[in-house]
């Protein structure tokens, strides 16, 4: 997937986020956690990891959700 | 290279059971995934429901412990890139750690999707990783080095996994590198590749373990 994977092919580039956690806690079970994040990265898309020339819409800016079981 | 992820963490004294919740979360997603994401899903929804009743393993007499987590998210970002295209991701970290010190070792596995890669459409993301452990910090920092692997064919053309000292596109560094990286070319049809990253890095959590 990546030639330099340390910068994903696309030079240097700046990435934030904010994450929102909330951790519940199941009984005898573990901790679930519940986490929505906004992620973006300074990367425009036609300098996001380009394939012949193309660049992809990967490193724009998103919202995503996660559930997260500690055991 | 040196990264410096924040983490903002509100925490609630509330404390709620949510397990009806979870349950229904993970069955929304299956609509989503494909065939092979809902085994994973279905072994994290028998893992929800049928782990053992422990917060954290101890193991024996030696003052270590184990923290297996399971994680399904939306889309699996690392470093601000999505590695799944947007797509829904499963998730297992595994910590061996030491209370005591606060010092702990683990590995990460995820799925994950390039565009690189066609029939099947993914790859699987492993990862290693040592750690010590400093929870009261909120400001975190990781470092460290990423040694991809693929043990199948390659993707496409330009979407080579590459260890660092083989960047450079000469042919002649690419031959030492191992694995042996050929690349295809973007007209023909790929085979699966099965492609397998791996990484290793040092650092200190705060934004989270896996990579």
């Amino acid at each position: 997937m990546l030639e330099r994977p340390a910068n994903f092919g696309a030079g240097n580039y700046t990435w934030w986020g904010v994450n929102l956690t909330r951790d519940f806690a199941i009984d005898g079970l573990g901790t679930l956690t519940a986490t929505l994040s906004y992620v973006q990265t300074s990367i425009d898309r036609d300098h996001c990891v380009p394939i012949g020339g193309r660049g992809q819409d990967i490193c724009g800016a998103r919202a995503l959700g996660s559930l997260g079981f500690r055991f | 290279m040196l990264h410096l992820p924040t983490t903002l963490r509100l925490n609630s004294p509330h404390q709620q059971s949510k397990n009806v919740f979870a349950a229904l979360v993970l069955s929304h997603r299956f609509g989503y995934m494909a065939p092979e994401m809902k085994h994973l899903a279905a072994l994290l929804v028998f893992l929800l429901a049928a782990s053992p009743a422990v917060a954290q393993l101890r193991l024996g007499e030696s003052g270590l412990a184990l923290n297996p987590t399971t994680t399904v998210t939306s889309d699996y970002i690392f470093r601000g890139i999505s590695q799944t295209r947007s797509r829904p991701a499963a998730q297992a970290n595994v910590e061996l750690l030491h209370p005591g010190s606060g010092v702990y070792i683990g590995s990460f596995v995820s799925n994950a999707r390039t565009k690189a890669t066609t029939s099947p459409p993914r790859s699987i993301s492993s990862a290693a990783f040592a750690s010590r452990w400093a929870a009261s910090i909120s400001i975190s920092w990781v470092s460290g080095i990423i040694m991809p692997a693929s043990p199948g064919a390659a993707p496409s053309r330009g979407w080579i996994m590459s260890r660092p000292s083989c960047a450079p596109a000469a042919a002649s560094a690419r031959s030492r590198c191992w694995p042996r990286w050929v690349p295809l070319p973007t007209t023909s049809p790929v085979p699966a590749p099965a492609s397998i990253s791996r990484a290793a890095w040092i650092g200190k959590p705060g934004s989270g373990t896996s990579p």
